[in-house]
């Protein structure tokens, strides 16, 4: 993980110390994500590269991860003096605060380990607990017949707003008028030592595993066939502009309205996503989109293995050692499509009301948001604009491994401005070849 | 003198004159300001008020319950603006030109013109983003009769707050060109497509203009303001002058002259909202906002409500900084940049429209800055003590899962729901259920805008 030795002038700029570090971890426990990880399709051969492509696809299961996800806790713990660890757990249709206990809970477990530093010990028992009591209570739905809430995709959305009540609590005076509410609220458990030079530096690590572009919170019925659909059929249906379903207009806004309060807190939101590239062709856009816009990392998991390497090397360093001394992974490119407010579909070019911008899939003669009337002679111009429109596959752009000489003769094509070297792995050739313009295919 | 002194904030309403008679003639002529109500009463018969009255403390002696009701205040003013009507505007591109001449150290704003201006701008900036959320702002100084490109135009509200929080920087000094600023701000906006809405706002502190020596003079460049259609407004902090009236006027924009601090403010807002004059009923816009933009500037200002229309907008596919490319716009090898998604060529900034197809594309994120106007969060009420004690509920704040104070131990005598503050300390979403604190309450509707309990 050590970079390699910069030159000596560059000493002086590293930061002598840095503030603690508070982790606010999301960790999407939804049973059915989880048990489409456990038993992964095998993976998408990589010839490009050898020594993965020999790498077979990881089976992942919870309680797997979990251990996995304590040793990375640990050694957040453990890489500075004050880190702070707080974990929610998303399920279906609900969130709830894992780590640190509520305060009437019982504290600690019942007998302390000798051999066990003793924070570590709290930490891993309490997870264990919040997440053996929040399974119970999933039990609990399935056994009263709450089929409906169980099939809901998991509450992100719920989730980031908690972590993001969180952080303002914790960190005093960000804006004026927590400061002046009352003194007493911001004496938290916690909260760094009041003498500490610096306010903690927060970021929140979403742990996604549920395929599609699902960061819904699910209030409407609908959505769940939807979200069905898309476990079952994404390696097909990758290249149509609306087939992942699962988003909604409320999951959609409050996302988005996370990432904006994320942004003007200068909280860095973290993603890394579990579904490798086998189960779902699609990223979670929305969750990419943000990680990009607070500057955090995105990460896709390839299926084969290496978890606990990838959470240290890339989520351990806290956001003021990430650039320098460390380095973040390169980003992939980020799809800014949005979600239309009338049947909830991802849209790469959608119809947007001029006054209340909001956005429709279709033309429609009034704005269901303000009521604006809209002049009716203009849709016809309107649907004839619209059509015509394909999906573009997203370029990969992480720099590729070497590929033989042979695979690269589609270059002569003004592709300069399309960085999509082996972007059709994903099976987009069908809806991108339409316009009769030349695709290149691998 | 004018309504602003009796029933805005409770903050600094000194007596302070209008800065001179020519002033006040502006003042009047230039905005809708209250004088004629008023006739005759001066700033300086009025009832001398003191902010500090405001603030009285309670039968301990503290200070917490008066400004517990003062955010009370503030939780009413939000409910009231909740009701104001949807209107949003599309691409704006604006200018801030500042006068920081010697001028604006004058002490009739208190503590100085200077130091309030930068407090206002502070919150013009976040309020114009909030409601433009495809705008972009660029700031330009003018002082020692040059001008400087403070911040370059760009969409990020951060960015423009945390320069104008350093004063060292902006320290004022010498004369002021007006000449010189319009020609920076003209510059500046060059490069950008005229079918976006190209304005400046000038605030103006000084009473005159230091211009360079030469064949180009202030009337050129207003000739040229008016054909690259370059609305501008300006604001004096001063008294009228003529060639700013006369700039304002050939151009579109407003010209004002700021009776006190709060009528400043006032004319300041006024230019938040977008041009009314930017959508024509009778013209669809159908690709980009090319044609209605551009027959909007014919159009004379007329108080016709704009009407709505649908416009075709592409969510691009954001590059990220891999190997060079060349750009459709320029014609240039960049990194990064953005693929249309309909043509696929690459475009170096959004908003804008495509160079190939014309295809209007501007980011997502762009517009999801304004959802939360069209999706507000239930308020939250107060909940009295005997529901608490009544019926089983949380112990903890549902947001940040802060543990409330024990229900017992409340004094009854004290526990009367007061000008909207809640004596248990909880706050109960009218939708969702959910109790939370003070801190959340607050947070969630001014910052986040989303219930965490109506979200699940």
């Amino acid at each position: 993980m050590a970079p390699p030795p910069p030159p000596v002038t560059d000493y002086k700029s590293y930061p002598k110390t840095t503030p603690p570090s508070v982790l606010l971890v999301i960790l999407d426990i939804h049973p059915l994500s989880w048990s489409l990880l456990s038993s992964p399709p095998p993976a998408i051969p990589y010839p490009e590269h050898p020594a993965i492509d020999k790498a077979q696809a990881t089976p992942m299961t919870l309680p797997d991860f979990v251990t996995l996800l304590m040793v990375f806790l640990n050694a957040h713990l453990a890489s500075r003096w004050g880190n702070e660890v707080v974990i929610y757990g998303a399920s279906a249709g609900r969130a709830k605060l894992l780590y640190p206990p509520p305060p009437n809970a019982v504290a600690g477990p019942s007998k302390p380990r000798p051999n066990t530093y003793h924070p570590f010990q709290l930490l891993d028992s309490r997870i264990e607990e919040g997440l053996k009591e929040m399974a119970a209570e999933e039990q609990d739905r399935l056994e009263h017949g709450d089929m409906k809430t169980l099939n809901q995709p998991p509450a992100m959305v719920s989730a980031l707003t908690k972590a993001l009540c969180f952080i303002n609590r914790i960190l005093p005076n960000n804006s004026n008028s927590a400061a002046l509410v009352d003194p007493a609220a911001t004496q938290d458990p916690s909260a760094p030592a009041s003498n500490a030079p610096d306010k903690p530096e927060t970021r929140i690590l979403v742990i996604n595993s549920t395929p599609g572009a699902n960061v819904s919170t699910a209030t409407s019925s609908n959505e769940q066939s939807n979200a069905e659909v898309n476990e079952n059929g994404t390696s097909t249906n990758g290249n149509s502009q609306n087939g992942k379903g699962g988003q909604m207009r409320g999951g959609y806004v409050g996302l988005m309205n996370c990432v904006f309060a994320a942004q003007k807190a200068k909280v860095p939101i973290d993603v890394l996503s579990l579904p490798p590239p086998s189960i779902d062709a699609s990223p979670p856009i929305f969750l990419q989109q943000a990680a990009h816009l607070t500057e955090g990392i995105y990460w896709q998991w390839n299926g084969r293995g290496g978890l606990l390497q990838y959470l240290h090397a890339l989520y351990l360093p806290p956001p003021s050692l990430r650039h320098h001394p460390f380095a973040v992974p390169p980003q992939d490119a980020v799809g800014f499509r949005a979600v239309c407010f009338c049947h909830h579909k991802t849209l790469d070019i959608g119809f947007v009301c001029s006054v209340c911008l909001s956005i429709f899939c279709e033309p429609r003669p009034v704005c269901l948001m303000c009521k604006t009337r809209f002049p009716i002679k203009s849709i016809p111009t309107l649907k004839t604009l619209a059509t015509y429109i394909e999906h573009i596959p997203i370029p990969d752009t992480v720099p590729p491994p070497p590929i033989p000489k042979g695979a690269k003769t589609h270059q002569q094509n003004e592709n300069n401005k399309r960085e999509r070297a082996k972007g059709a792995t994903n099976g987009d050739a069908s809806g991108t070849g339409g316009r009769g313009e030349p695709i290149e295919i691998d | 003198m004018s309504a602003d002194l009796v029933d805005d904030d409770f903050i600094d309403d000194d007596d302070i004159p209008g800065p001179s008679t020519r002033g006040k003639k502006g003042g009047a002529s230039g905005s809708k300001s209250g004088k004629g109500k008023d006739a005759g009463r001066h700033a300086w018969e009025g009832e001398f008020k003191k902010s500090w009255d405001i603030v009285q403390e309670d039968e301990k002696g503290s200070l917490e319950s008066a400004v517990e009701s003062l955010l009370a205040r503030g939780r009413r003013k939000r409910a009231l603006m909740a009701d104001t009507p949807l209107r949003r505007s599309i691409i704006r591109h604006m200018f801030i030109i500042l006068d920081l001449s010697e001028s604006m150290m004058d002490k009739d704003f208190r503590p100085t013109r200077f130091e309030v201006i930068l407090g206002y701008l502070r919150s013009y900036v976040v309020e114009w983003f909030d409601q433009n959320p495809l705008g972009q702002i660029g700031i330009i100084i003018m002082r020692d009769r040059l001008s400087e490109v403070l911040v370059p135009m760009g969409g990020n509200p951060q960015e423009i707050l945390s320069v104008l929080s350093d004063k060292r920087r902006l320290e004022p000094s010498g004369e002021p060109s007006l000449q010189n600023g319009l020609v920076m701000a003209k510059g500046g906006m060059s490069h950008l497509p005229t079918t976006s809405s190209l304005e400046t706002l000038i605030i103006f502190s000084s009473i005159s203009t230091a211009d360079p020596d030469g064949p180009v003079t202030i009337h050129n460049v207003l000739e040229e303001l008016v054909t690259n259609k370059i609305r501008t407004t300006i604001l004096s902090l001063a008294g009228e002058i003529k060639i700013c009236r006369q700039i304002t006027e050939r151009t579109g924009g407003k010209f004002g002259v700021s009776l006190d601090q709060d009528h400043f403010k006032d004319l300041m807002w006024e230019t938040i909202p977008p041009p009314a004059t930017t959508i024509q009923s009778h013209t669809p816009i159908t690709m980009g906002v090319k044609n209605a933009l551009s027959s909007a500037n014919g159009l004379q200002k007329g108080g016709k409500t704009p009407v709505g229309d649908l416009m075709v907008m592409g969510f691009p596919i954001q590059l990220p900084l891999g190997g060079e490319t060349l750009c459709s716009c320029h014609g240039l090898l960049k990194k990064g940049g953005y693929l249309c998604p309909r043509c696929s060529s690459k475009l170096c900034d959004v908003p804008t429209d495509c160079e190939v197809c014309g295809l209007m594309v501007v980011s997502s994120p762009h517009l999801a800055r304004s959802f939360w106007f069209l999706f507000p969060v239930a308020n939250y009420g107060v909940l009295p003590i005997e529901d608490v004690m009544n019926s089983s509920t949380s112990e903890t704040c549902f947001g940040c899962d802060v543990e409330f104070p024990d229900a017992s131990t409340i004094d009854e005598g004290v526990a009367q729901v007061e000008d909207g503050v809640s004596p248990t300390g909880r706050y109960r979403c009218a939708k969702c259920s959910n109790d939370f604190c003070a801190d959340c309450d607050l947070y969630i509707h001014d910052t986040l805008h989303t219930c965490p309990g109506c979200a699940q």
